[in-house]
């Protein structure tokens, strides 16, 4: 068996950022990772110095490579020699070199053929599940010359050994030999002897000598450069309280990519307050926004009445009075300026258009109503509709005109007055707006009303998910603290609160609050609260929000490329975790790698694994190791990679039953409970 | 057609062009009636410059000099005014606006 790993890039190319490359750093990874071979596959080039400078420093086999962009797909495709004539395929590559100097540029197959010649003396791996893959023309005029294809994750690579139509997978690093280099476990293992291409070749024709671990064929994957192997379905990892198994989690964490990790405690609620919102924002639903849409109106209605002075209007209406009453007193006294009819004209009352406007928008939708044409064409004939627009848009250029209009002569009606009034000895009438100060005294008691209404608790919106209700709902602030916390400032609200009854009161004082965003005040005025109700109709524990909370991140792990979780127990009851818990676990195992850390029986043992680990810390001398078994469920031991056992029922009994008496004397009562 | 005029050391403003009004009679719809004729682009309407100090009463002066400045600024820019009018919504108009079919 020999382990490979046959995409490293030591050079620079168009396609990479500049790196520098440390020989040191690829010999120490082909050391750590256990590797019998590897290629240098560049981009597009092939240096031969710098190969021969690597072969130099390795105790490997090295083969010498190039990473093509191949076909009208611009797909790569990595192609492999064997090392015995490398001035020939130093030259050979440097004419791709020539041809493939940006992303664009490309080399066919009938290329590939003219400067290799037989291209069966070369290894050639396309991307297949891979970005950027291979385009299908060009993979078929490989003919046989395709028997392998690269794929990016374990998973992948479990995938396409299932599945018939798929070429044989091969798993590479694809990884830059520099200084910073985070070593991952993306090799492959060949069932063969020697290292050479007509050998690697003859293996990859059969796809059972291809796999992800030296033993146990295709079910197995190798996860750490210390051997750690686990199942491609489900493990249980076991061990004694700091045995190493956060450590190994961590191990495999490292050297793999697109992990979805649950570690322990992650469910546990740390903040109980900001949890149900977590927990909304969690499943995608933001519940500001809803409580945002709900107030909107109100918003608007607000917006309207923020700026009425009741005060200043009774203000203005006194002045008006008695420069009335004063004017009539006088009206004896009146001169020249007095007797004139703008001397105490009044201005044109000016009114806006905006229902016109709002029947313009509606008419104007009508007429572009997109896929619901058919029905208002049913209803209402187009031709129609167009002389209504036109004879609404007229309608109104006559209002603005005629409004345009009546602003201008009390314009100069206005100065007029002024020039009159400063020249005569009788009291000018003070202009008032009466039929604006009539509509905000109106505007007023009609917000003090919706407020009553607002104020009344009442349920907005009600969803179901999964298990679970998740219901909005309005009530009135109770104090001036639920205000303070509300406005996330260090505010006092205990003047606010006092009138909080009044409602035109209380946006006074609101108002005067100079911290306040004068656009957000509708929101002081009801508190929308959210409650989580679990199936009985009452809000959830922090426990059954971890349980929810649990399944969609194991749901969430379906895209990634292995799922770890660490002791899902903590918090649980067994119920749920032999119910739903075990089921999603056991879902997503199906296509991807899953590890587990449990103590517990219900998740170790129920789930029925495919694979058990089992960390032991040992300290030889003063020193602390661990050491990791490992076997398949149904395997009597478990063993380690010097070659020590342990048995699996005692392990699995121990960790799982708290060991063998406890697990009888359960057992016994259990059946002394049933008789 | 004259919509102001001096005559006698007074101001006076018509509606018709026949009949004169001393301009401390003037209200507010009339100065409408008036802006309304200005913005006729067929009628040309006139108005008398007090120039010199032809008109004596104060009150007059007052009234007939304002109403002359604005009245002659509108009609220099009589088009403009109306025209700022019918921004809103012209695209969508042009668009929908069934063309009249003219009888043969």
């Amino acid at each position: 068996m020999k382990k490979v790993d046959f995409h490293i890039h030591t050079q620079k190319s168009f396609v990479d950022s500049a790196f520098e490359l440390d020989v040191a750093k690829l010999k120490e990874y082909t050391e750590k990772l256990g590797l019998d071979a590897i290629a240098i596959t560049n981009h597009n080039l092939f240096d031969l110095q710098q190969f021969r400078t690597i072969t130099h420093e390795l105790d490997i086999i090295v083969l010498p490579g190039i990473e093509l962009n191949l076909g009208k797909g611009h797909g790569h495709a990595l192609m492999i020699s064997d090392n015995t004539d490398i001035e020939d395929f130093a030259l050979k590559c440097s004419r791709i070199f020539e041809i493939c100097k940006t992303h664009d540029e490309y080399v066919s197959v009938a290329q590939l053929q003219e400067i290799y010649g037989d291209l069966s003396k070369y290894l050639i791996i396309p991307h297949y599940d891979k970005h950027p893959p291979v385009d299908s023309d060009t993979l078929k005029e490989l003919g046989s010359n395709f028997i392998a294809g690269e794929v990016t994750s374990a998973k992948k690579f479990m995938y396409a050994q299932k599945n018939a139509d798929s070429p044989t997978p091969m798993l590479f690093s694809d990884s830059r030999a520099k200084s910073d280099w985070a070593f991952t476990t993306r090799q492959t293992f060949l069932d063969i002897d020697e290292v050479n291409i007509a050998s690697i070749k003859m293996c990859l024709s059969d796809k059972s000598k291809v796999s992800l671990s030296a033993e146990d064929g295709n079910e197995l994957i190798q996860v750490t450069p210390s051997g750690v192997l686990i199942s491609s379905g489900l493990t249980v990892l076991l061990g004694g309280r700091s045995s190493g198994k956060s450590y190994t989690l961590d191990e495999i964490e490292n050297y793999t990519s697109n992990v979805k990790y649950i570690r322990q405690f992650d469910l546990i609620e740390q903040n109980p307050e900001t949890a149900a919102k977590e927990f909304n924002e969690r499943v995608g639903q933001k519940q500001d926004a809803d409580g945002e849409v709900y107030l909107r109106k109100f918003s608007t209605v607000v917006e309207d009445v923020r700026n009425i002075s009741l005060e200043s209007d009774d203000f203005k209406v006194g002045t008006f009075v008695s420069s009335l009453l004063k004017a009539a007193d006088e009206a004896k006294l009146q001169d020249e300026y007095s007797k004139a009819i703008l001397f105490s004209e009044t201005p044109f009352q000016i009114l806006d258009s905006e229902k016109l406007k709002n029947l313009i928008e509606a008419v104007t939708e009508l007429l572009n109503p997109g896929v619901y044409e058919p029905i208002t064409d049913k209803h209402i004939e187009k031709e129609s509709l167009k002389s209504l627009h036109t004879d609404l848009v007229e309608t109104l250029w006559r209002e603005q005109l005629d409004r345009k209009k009546s602003g201008w002569v009390n314009t100069v009606v206005s100065d007029i007055k002024f020039g009159l009034g400063s020249s005569s000895a009788a009291t000018q009438v003070k202009d008032v707006d009466l039929w604006e100060i009539a509509k905000n005294k109106k505007k007023i008691q009609k917000f003090e009303e919706i407020v009553g209404l607002l104020q009344q608790p009442r349920i907005i919106v009600e969803r179901d998910v999964q298990q679970f209700k998740i219901q909005e709902s309005t009530k009135k602030f109770m104090n001036a603290q639920e205000l303070k916390d509300f406005s996330h400032r260090t505010l006092a609200f205990s003047d606010a609160y006092a009138v909080y009854g009044k409602p035109y009161e209380y946006l006074k004082v609101l108002k005067a609050k100079e911290e306040l965003e004068p656009a957000s005040l509708y929101k002081y005025f009801v508190k929308i609260k959210y409650d989580i109700l679990n199936r009985y109709g009452v809000p959830v524990s922090g426990g059954e929000r971890a349980e929810f909370k649990l399944i969609n991140e194991i749901d969430g792990a379906a895209e990634s490329d292995l799922l770890l979780i660490d002791e899902p127990e903590s918090s649980f009851d067994n119920l749920f975790l032999s119910g739903e818990v075990n089921q999603v676990i056991k879902n997503i195992a199906a296509n991807t790698p899953v590890v587990v850390v449990t103590h517990n029986s219900t998740v170790g043992a129920s789930v029925k694994p495919n694979y058990i680990l089992y960390t032991e810390r040992k300290i030889i001398e003063g020193v602390a190791s661990y050491a990791v078994y490992s076997g398949f469920a149904t395997s009597k031991t478990l063993i380690a990679k010097n070659g020590d056992s342990v048995s699996n029922n005692d392990i699995t009994l121990k960790y799982l039953e708290a060991g063998k008496d406890k697990y009888d004397e359960r057992n016994r009562m259990y059946e002394m409970l049933e008789n | 057609m004259k919509c102001l005029r001096i005559n006698s050391g007074k101001g006076e403003y018509s509606l018709d062009g026949v009949t004169y009004e001393e301009i401390n009679k003037i209200d507010k719809e009339s100065i409408l009636v008036i802006v309304d004729m200005i913005l006729q682009p067929e009628l040309q309407v006139e108005f008398d410059k007090d120039t010199g100090g032809q008109i004596t009463n104060q009150a007059h002066k007052i009234i007939y000099t304002k109403l002359y400045e604005k009245f002659i600024d509108l009609e220099r820019n009589k088009q403009q005014f109306v025209e700022e009018t019918t921004e809103l919504y012209r695209s969508a108009y042009e668009k929908y606006k069934i063309p009249e079919v003219e009888s043969a």
